[in-house]
Order: C-alpha cells, then sequence, then structure tokens
C-alpha cells in the first residue's frame, strides 16, 4: 500500500514535536537539529523510532529547516535525514515524510525574495530528498499562502511525489500574510496537492474552529498537527498547557470535524501521539466530499462562484481608452493600479486584468501588473489574454487560484489553457464559439459548453471549475440576439453549469447604452447569470446589481442597498467658496474644485495660459512657503495633488507634445523598499510639468543606467532610506557617470546629508522635494 | 522562551501629536484641511493592524570589553552604556502586520499625501506599541529606554540574530531583507535593560543616542 492508499484506508497518524525531545536529549539552543543527522543519527533514528512505537504511519524526516540559504551541505544533510528515518522505519508499516519549513525570508513583493528563488530554494530540497527515497513531501508550518505555492511548485515540478501541505494559522484564523482557510483549500486544491490541513503555532482546542471552517471546502483529507497548547513560562521553563490525556480527547473531536490524517507538533511527545492514536483509531472514517464548490481566492479569501451575482471589474482592459493605452506604453504602472483600487472601492468582487497591446511586451506587463496589483488590493484576479505564454507566466505568479479568461471551443485553445489550469488552478470562463464560428441558436451554444466541459474532463478539471460566456451579441444587429443569450444562460444554469456574460456588447451601436445595458443585465441575473463582466463606475449597472440582490432576498434587511443608496449622493467634501479662483483652490489644496475651476476656464483661456498664470504661481506661493518654514509638507502635497487635478483637465485640452518641461528618472535604490520620500517628489516634480519616468523601489543600478540611456532624460533623482542602502546609490552613481557622464544626479532620502551626498559623487543634495523642484528648474532652465 | 504579545487595535492609543510631527508639524499644529484626511485614514489603519510582539529575557553581561548578551556580543559603546549594570535584558519584535504595509502602499498610490499620513501613522502606532511592550515585561522604573539596532554605534548587523533568537518569522511573521530592512514596515526590534534599581540611568532616550546632525527630532 502506498501513502495515498494508506490515507484513503482509514485515520492516518503523523508523528509529533522534534525539537522538545531532541532538547531533552542534550541538543542545545542556537543549534540546528538538521545537524544532528549526521552528529548523532542514533538518536534521531531513536526519536523516530518513539513515534513509530507510539502507532505514527507516517514520520517526518528531520529536515525542516534544510535549504540553501541555512545549509552549505544540504546534501549531505537531507540524504542522511531521509537514511535515518529509513532505518528507524524497518521492520514497521511507515512512510518517511521529507520535511519543509519556511525560508525565513519574506517574498516579494512584502519582503524581497523573489518568487522564482524561492521556487528554486525548495526545488534544490525536493530534489535530494526524493533522491534520497522520500515517501512523500510534507511541506509545513507555512505562514504565508505565497511562499506555500512557491513550495508546492518546487515538489510538483521535481518529483512525483504525494504533496501534503500544513499551514500555521494566527489566532485570528489567518495566515500572518492574510489567507484565511478557504483561500488556502482553493488555491492548494487547485495546485494539485494531496492532503492539506494545519499545523504548530496553537494548540488542538483552538485549531478545531479552522479545521472544521477547513473541512467546508476540502475535498482532499484533512491534516491536522497541532501544538501541545500555548506555551507558557512556569519556572523560567517553557512550558506548553495541555498534556496529553487532553490533547487526545480534542484530537477526537477534531477527526469528528472531518480531519482524517493527524498528529502533533512543538511540544508533543511520543504519549501524545500513542494516547491519541488510542482514542481516535476506532472513531468512525470518511474522507471529504467532493464539494464542487467554483471557487477563485487571493492571498486573504476565496470568491464563490454559484450562490449570488459577483461582479468582476472590467475597467483594467485598454479596449477603446487612450489614456488607459498611453498608459501601457509608458509603462506606468500607477495608472493601471489605481484602476483597479477604485473598482476595489466599488464593491466589485474580482478583477479582470487585460494589458494586451499589439506594440507592447505582454508577458512581461501581465505578470508585472498582476504582481503590483498583489500588493495594494486583496481582489482575485481574472487573467484576460489570448497570448498563452503571458497567460501562464501570469498564472504561476498569481498568489492565489485565478479565474481565467478565457477558453473556447477550438481545440488548439482547449490544448493551451486546460494543462495550465491543471498545473496552476484556475476557473475558467468558456466562451460557446468553436471552429465553426458562434452557434446562431442558444442550444447550439449550449452544445458547445458541454463540449467544453467533456474535454476539462479528460484533464480532470471538474465541471465546477468551468464558468460558460453564452456571448452577448449587439442587439442592434441581430433583434434576437438577447432572446438567444439569455435563453442560453437559463438552459445552462438548469443543466448546474455556471455562467458568465460581458453584459456591455449588447448595447453595441445603440444611443445610451448604460441603460439598456442594466436592464439587460438584470434580465440575465433574473436567468440564472452568476457572474458578468461589468463596469462599476456605471451607475446604472450597480443600480442594477443592487436592486436585484435586494429583491431577490440576497441581501439581508437590504443593508448594502441602503449604504449603497445613503451613498450616491454626490461627496463634494471640500467645496470651494465662490469667490476661489483657480490658484487659491490649488493653495488650500482642493482637488475637485481645482479640476471643476480649471475646466470653466479652459472655455476662455488657453491651456498654456492657466498652466503658467495659475497653476505654476500658486504651486510657486506654496513652495516658497514651505522653504519659508510657513507651509508643511502634508500641505504642500497637498496643494501639488490639487495641481495634478487642475492638470488633468488641461492636459485633456492640449495638444501632445506640449505639455513637458523636460524629462526626469526617480527611484529608490537597490535594497531599499521604502517609497514615500520619492513618491512625493514625483508628484510635486510633475506638478511643476515635468515628465517623470518612476522606476520604482529596489531598483538595480543596471536600471537606472539603462533607463536614462533609453529616455535621454539629463536628471535622475535617487532616494535611499538607510545607511546599509547608500552603498547601492554610490554604485548607481558609478555607473551612470560611467555610461551616462553628462547626466546630472541629485540624491535624497533620510540618511542622506551635504556631505554624505558630495562624498558618493551626487551632482546636488536635496534635503526636501521642493529642493529637487528648484534644481530641476536649473537643470532644464 | 520566547513570549507572545497581542494587542487590540483600541488597546494602544496612537497620539495625534505623535502622528502630526511625524508628518513634520514641530511645535506647530497640523493644517485645519488636513485633518480630516488624518481621520480617514487612522480609521482605515485601526481596520488592518494587527499588532504582535515576541519577546524573550536574556542574560547580559561585559566580556572583554564587550556588552554580551545570549544570542549576541557587541562592541557598541552606546549600548554597552545603555545597558551598565544590568544582568538581564528583555529583547522583542514588534509589528502593525503585513495589512499595514499593505494599506501604505495602497494609499500611497491614491494619494501621496494619503500615503505620507498613513505612514505616519504607522510610525507612531508601531511607537505607542513598544510603549505597551515596555509596560507589558515589567515596572518601568526599572527598564532602560529601549535600544534598537542602528541606533548610536550598534550596527544593523545584529538584525538578524536578534530575529532568529525570538523567531520572529515564525511567531509574528517578521523577516529581515537582503539590506536589512524590517519587512513588514512598520516594525522594530529592540532590546530593553532590566536594571536591579530604580531607573536613574542618565541615558538619552532610544533614538537621541544618534549623532545625525540635521535630526528634525532631537
Amino acid at each position: 500500500m502506498n501513502v495515498l492508499e494508506k490515507i484513503r484506508s482509514g485515520i492516518t497518524y503523523v508523528d509529533g514535536g522534534a525539537g522538545t525531545l531532541l532538547q531533552s536529549w542534550g541538543l542545545e539552543a542556537g543549534v540546528s537539529p538538521e545537524t544532528w543527522n549526521i552528529s548523532n543519527p542514533d538518536k534521531i533514528r531513536q526519536m523516530h523510532r518513539l513515534y513509530l512505537e507510539a502507532g505514527a504511519n507516517i514520520i517526518t524526516a528531520c529536515t525542516f529547516g534544510a535549504n540553501r540559504l541555512k545549509f552549505d551541505n544540504l546534501e549531505e544533510i537531507i540524504t542522511a535525514a531521509i537514511i535515518n528515518a529509513k532505518e528507524a522505519c524497518d521492520g514497521f508499516d511507515a512512510y518517511v515524510a521529507l520535511d519543509i519549513g519556511p525560508t525565513g525570508k519574506m517574498l516579494e513583493p512584502l519582503g524581497d525574495l523573489p518568487f522564482e528563488e524561492a521556487v528554486s530554494i525548495f526545488a534544490e530540497t525536493v530534489r535530494i530528498g526524493a533522491a534520497a527515497g522520500a515517501d512523500l513531501v510534507l511541506i509545513e508550518t507555512m505562514n504565508d499562502s505565497y511562499e506555500t505555492k512557491a513550495a508546492v511548485l518546487a515538489a510538483k515540478e521535481n518529483c512525483n511525489l504525494p504533496v501534503f501541505v500544513t499551514n500555521a494559522y494566527s489566532d485570528n484564523g489567518k495566515l500572518m500574510t492574510g489567507a484565511d482557510p478557504a483561500a488556502m483549500v482553493t488555491m492548494l486544491e487547485g495546485l494539485g496537492v494531496d492532503a492539506l490541513g494545519m499545523n504548530c503555532s496553537m494548540g488542538p482546542r483552538q485549531m478545531l474552529e479552522i479545521a472544521a471552517e477547513t473541512a467546508k471546502y476540502a475535498s482532499v483529507p484533512i491534516i491536522v498537527n497541532p501544538n501541545a497548547g500555548l506555551p507558557k513560562v512556569i519556572d523560567g521553563k517553557s512550558v506548553f498547557d495541555v498534556d496529553a490525556d487532553e490533547f487526545s480527547d480534542i484530537m477526537c473531536e477534531i477527526v469528528s470535524a472531518g480531519a482524517t490524517i493527524i498528529g502533533g507538533c512543538c511540544g508533543t511527545t511520543p504519549e501524545y501521539i500513542r494516547k491519541t492514536v488510542e482514542k481516535t483509531k476506532n472513531l468512525p472514517f470518511a474522507l471529504p466530499e467532493k464539494k464542487n464548490k467554483t471557487l477563485v481566492s487571493s492571498y486573504t479569501h476565496a470568491v464563490e462562484i454559484g450562490s449570488a451575482p459577483v461582479i468582476i471589474g472590467e475597467r483594467i482592459n485598454p479596449t477603446g481608452k487612450k489614456l488607459f493605452k498611453e498608459a501601457l506604453r509608458r509603462n506606468d504602472l500607477n495608472y493601471i493600479l489605481n484602476e483597479g483600487i477604485s473598482q476595489n472601492k466599488k464593491g466589485v468582487s474580482i478583477l479582470d486584468v487585460n494589458v494586451g497591446l499589439p506594440e507592447i511586451d505582454e508577458k512581461s506587463m501581465l505578470t508585472s501588473v498582476v504582481s503590483s496589483l498583489q500588493a495594494v488590493c486583496d481582489l482575485p484576479l481574472q487573467i484576460d489574454t489570448v497570448d498563452y505564454e503571458a497567460m501562464a507566466a501570469a498564472m504561476r505568479l498569481y498568489n492565489g487560484k485565478a479565474l481565467i479568461n478565457s477558453v473556447n471551443g477550438k481545440a488548439e485553445s482547449m490544448a493551451a489553457v486546460f494543462p495550465l489550469i491543471k498545473k496552476y488552478g484556475g476557473c475558467a470562463i468558456a466562451v460557446t464559439l468553436d471552429e465553426n464560428g458562434i452557434p446562431e441558436t442558444a442550444e447550439g451554444r449550449v452544445a458547445v459548453a458541454e463540449k467544453i466541459i467533456a474535454e476539462a474532463e479528460k484533464y480532470g478539471i471538474g465541471k465546477n471549475e468551468i464558468i460558460v460566456d453564452p456571448l452577448a451579441m449587439a442587439v442592434s444587429s441581430d433583434m434576437n440576439s438577447a432572446n438567444v443569450t439569455l435563453e442560453a444562460v437559463r438552459i445552462l444554469n438548469a443543466k448546474g453549469i455556471r455562467t458568465s456574460l460581458g453584459v456591455s456588447n449588447i448595447s453595441f451601436g445603440l444611443p445610451s447604452r448604460a441603460d439598456v445595458n442594466a436592464v439587460f443585465y438584470t434580465m440575465a441575473m433574473q436567468c440564472g447569470l452568476d457572474c458578468a463582466i461589468i463596469n462599476p463606475h456605471s451607475d446604472e449597472m450597480m443600480k442594477a446589481w443592487h436592486g436585484f440582490m435586494a429583491l431577490t432576498g440576497k441581501d439581508a434587511n437590504c443593508c448594502d442597498y441602503i449604504e449603497f443608496a445613503s451613498n450616491q449622493t454626490p461627496a463634494e467634501t471640500k467645496a470651494a467658496t465662490v469667490t476661489d479662483t483657480l490658484d487659491t483652490a490649488i493653495i488650500k489644496g482642493l482637488k475637485e474644485s481645482a479640476y471643476s475651476l480649471a475646466c470653466e476656464m479652459l472655455k476662455t483661456v488657453s491651456p498654456l495660459e492657466i498652466i503658467d498664470t495659475m497653476i505654476i504661481p500658486a504651486l510657486n506661493t506654496v513652495g516658497k512657503g514651505f522653504e519659508a518654514k510657513t507651509v508643511y509638507l502634508p500641505q504642500l502635497l497637498m496643494s501639488a495633488e490639487a495641481a495634478g487635478r487642475a492638470f488633468d483637465a488641461v492636459k485633456a485640452a492640449m495638444p501632445a507634445g506640449e505639455s513637458k518641461k523636460g524629462r526626469i528618472i526617480v527611484a529608490t535604490v537597490k535594497g531599499d523598499i521604502h517609497d514615500i520620500g520619492k513618491n512625493i517628489v514625483k508628484t510635486l516634480l510633475e506638478n511643476y510639468g515635468y515628465e517623470v519616468i518612476d522606476l520604482g523601489k529596489d531598483v538595480a543600478p543596471e536600471a537606472v543606467v539603462e533607463a536614462a540611456k533609453s529616455s535621454g532624460a539629463p536628471l535622475v533623482g535617487l532616494s535611499a532610506l538607510m545607511t546599509t542602502t547608500v552603498p547601492a546609490m554610490e554604485e548607481t552613481i558609478r555607473l551612470l557617470r560611467a555610461e551616462l557622464p553628462e547626466c546630472k544626479v541629485t540624491v535624497g532620502g533620510a540618511v542622506m546629508t551635504e556631505e554624505y551626498a558630495a562624498m558618493i559623487g551626487a551632482d546636488n543634495y536635496s534635503p526636501d522635494a521642493m529642493n529637487t523642484v528648484r534644481y530641476a528648474e536649473e537643470i532644464f532652465g | 522562551m520566547v513570549e507572545i504579545i497581542s494587542a487590540e487595535a483600541n488597546e494602544i492609543e496612537i497620539k495625534q501629536s505623535a502622528v502630526e510631527e511625524y508628518l513634520g508639524y514641530f511645535g506647530a499644529k497640523a493644517d485645519e484641511n488636513l485633518l480630516p484626511l488624518i481621520d480617514e485614514c487612522k480609521k482605515e489603519f485601526l481596520e488592518c493592524v494587527d499588532y504582535k510582539a515576541c519577546v524573550s529575557q536574556v542574560n547580559c553581561c561585559e566580556k572583554d570589553g564587550k556588552i554580551c548578551l545570549d544570542f549576541m556580543q557587541s562592541e557598541s559603546k552606546s549600548l554597552k552604556g545603555n545597558l551598565k549594570n544590568c544582568e538581564t535584558a528583555f529583547v522583542f519584535a514588534a509589528t502593525t502586520g503585513v495589512a499595514v504595509q499593505r494599506l501604505i502602499a495602497r494609499n500611497s498610490l491614491i494619494s501621496p499625501v494619503k500615503g505620507m499620513i498613513t505612514d505616519s501613522i504607522g510610525s507612531a502606532a508601531i511607537e505607542a506599541f513598544c510603549d505597551y511592550i515596555n509596560r507589558k515585561v515589567g515596572n518601568v522604573d526599572y527598564l532602560r529606554p529601549r535600544f534598537s539596532p542602528g541606533y548610536g554605534d550598534l550596527s544593523l548587523e545584529c538584525q538578524q540574530a536578534l530575529l532568529d533568537f525570538v523567531d520572529a518569522k515564525k511567531h509574528i511573521g517578521l523577516a529581515l531583507t537582503e539590506s536589512r530592512m524590517l519587512t513588514p514596515v512598520k516594525s522594530v526590534t529592540a532590546i530593553i535593560g532590566l536594571s536591579k534599581e530604580k531607573n536613574k540611568c542618565k541615558n538619552k532616550k532610544g533614538c537621541m543616542v544618534c549623532n545625525r546632525i540635521n535630526c528634525p527630532y532631537s
């Protein structure tokens, strides 16, 4: 019987804590237990045997911290660990797990460990462990969903062993980086793990609730390996507050809650496992039922499609959007990210991400947008592209289980998309067209949908992972098109197939499109539509959705509707007084007033005149106040933001190419993850009319030089917050001097001083943001 | 032995005056039209802050001119001065959590001034949480001023040893980047000397031992 057959045949027992036992045998604090595989193999084998005698079926080799960041002799340690465990198993019907714990580093974007670097670190451990003869991989104590994904991918790509995963939840029932059990189950089952659950960080009592929550979503066996309670200090020593009797009693409840693979973690000893085996071995054994839910997830939560209509925000898409296209060409991620954040505020549940333009590298753009969105927005994403390479790269990097837009009935499409979904997890929007085009009838579209579902099943992808889009077509060119689409939604819904629509196509060619869209959307929801890609900034659409939710009993006490309705009145918090002019509105920092006053002025005054007579003088007034210390930085920034809004209006009315005074590059140097100061400088420069190329934070010296070369910017601004990153700043300047001797460099940041700046060869030291503006004025004249 | 200390958002008082100081208003009132924005950012901050710390008590002594703690030895004169006559000390790592880092990033994108305010609230909050930890670990009358890696001549080199000693990544999700920055941001590591006598120590408080000449806080 292999380990997968074993876990399906009855309750399976995992061993308990190693540290407590080994320390009682002389392992000193600060010494890694992994080293004992070589220096004290007898004691390691003895520990394993004690757990096997207590009844464990799976023992974890002593490899928890074994990765190349911590050990130079990795192969020797892991191989010895697996051999020790294998030898201990002699005479027992048991399996050896290659134990993989966290790297100790934080992954990007929260930290600085790149995702692929994490995969590569785990991959090395997996290859050695598998070659040494491990029976399975146990990834445990992970408190970050992203690092968990990196480890699972490494295991799946580098061996054929079963993969079990347990996460360490905090007392709020979530991982340290935010994921709840539903999010973890969704992502991990998408990645195809064989069993999942939780370990460490809390005792069995606290884990009971998380186990029950996991059981609501999981279709694979659930693992629960708690600590021996919570640690307490008694007589200066650390002890856990749950003894073996109490532990094993609660483990019975945990089995009843749905766990079938159980053991212990910190503080548990062979006695805990022995008592747990005794008390639970005769309890009824039931594997989780297949849940067949349609779930996508982010790094914090899962969204279920099928219980109430789900809104997918459509705004991250260049189609028909001039500013968005420009942002893509300029690589202006901030613009794109703001589209995500503003839709999040409007109440969408999923964000569609489409960044396809013929002239850009879609793979690179899609991956950077997906990564960056994950730093600022916790909604699940819908990866929307026809470039399968870009799709694969984005799915790999995505921290969760994404919605994929789209697959269709063509053989080529299915052959490209389904293997990706099988590997990375994902739900697919399945568009009802194939080699024969789009069927004219509802039945024809349903037939294509069923063909796609049947093909997905060949890959092991369930019907629940496919969401069918029966295509909304312009009613202006075919008066029956809405009827056909709605009928298809009805039939699909009756067959238990999930549905989605890109709603706004229906009104193509008609006036007042939003009104038609909203009515069609309402009709489709009434036919059972599960999700729709819509513009959440359209009041008509949001009214339709909120109204539908309230009217169909999906909005308890109409609370959401009431809140929505009360927010409908325009919220101009800081209205300008009647006498305000554009310059005073900017000085006061009134964003919306500045915008409307600029629009008003444009009727009679030329754009350039507004800039020269209103915006710049107003900014100068505030800037001088700042320099004289009568105006503080936040006020200066508020004025800059108000000026920015006025610029928005002016720019729209100005012929292209007239707006910019000159190009400036700004960046926070390599190794530095703080960018508040740099962002402030950028805002001010932009509002003084400069074109700012923002390279972001943690930027390598080579990247700065490359950008300076390709843009021809004569001025570079560098920021560093800490002494540890000043050398990176110095290196950047050295490289700039070597390659672009004429390029000027100004530096700033918390640790910078005049002397420091001179020492590392900068042309200028900016003690504050205004100084950078003044220096730019000097350079550009 | 590591003890985990956590606090609810409402247990930690984030002083308005501290936030305004971080925004640059030293001895001045914040502009009137900034106040609603500060309130808005504070509300968002309170919804996502997750105060957590791991604390451990260590022995400390002087040997061969070095100050020795269980997890490190240092030649730092400033730390030696701070811990003079202390036989034990507390070391801790504390954080406001990853959601705060995400909130600062998000608000900076929406509006630089909101980003700056949220950042300042984060700074004020982690300081207030450190004060809370001080009160939790012992009688403040016997505690020396908090001392962090990077203060005075204590190098940031010891940061990793300190984090490993209290197992900060595992317990509170706090890690170090290659350039020794704490992530998530708005986190602190520190050493607090425990003196046997009621504190009459004349050590300057915390970062005041720093020699930076143009610091607005000095």
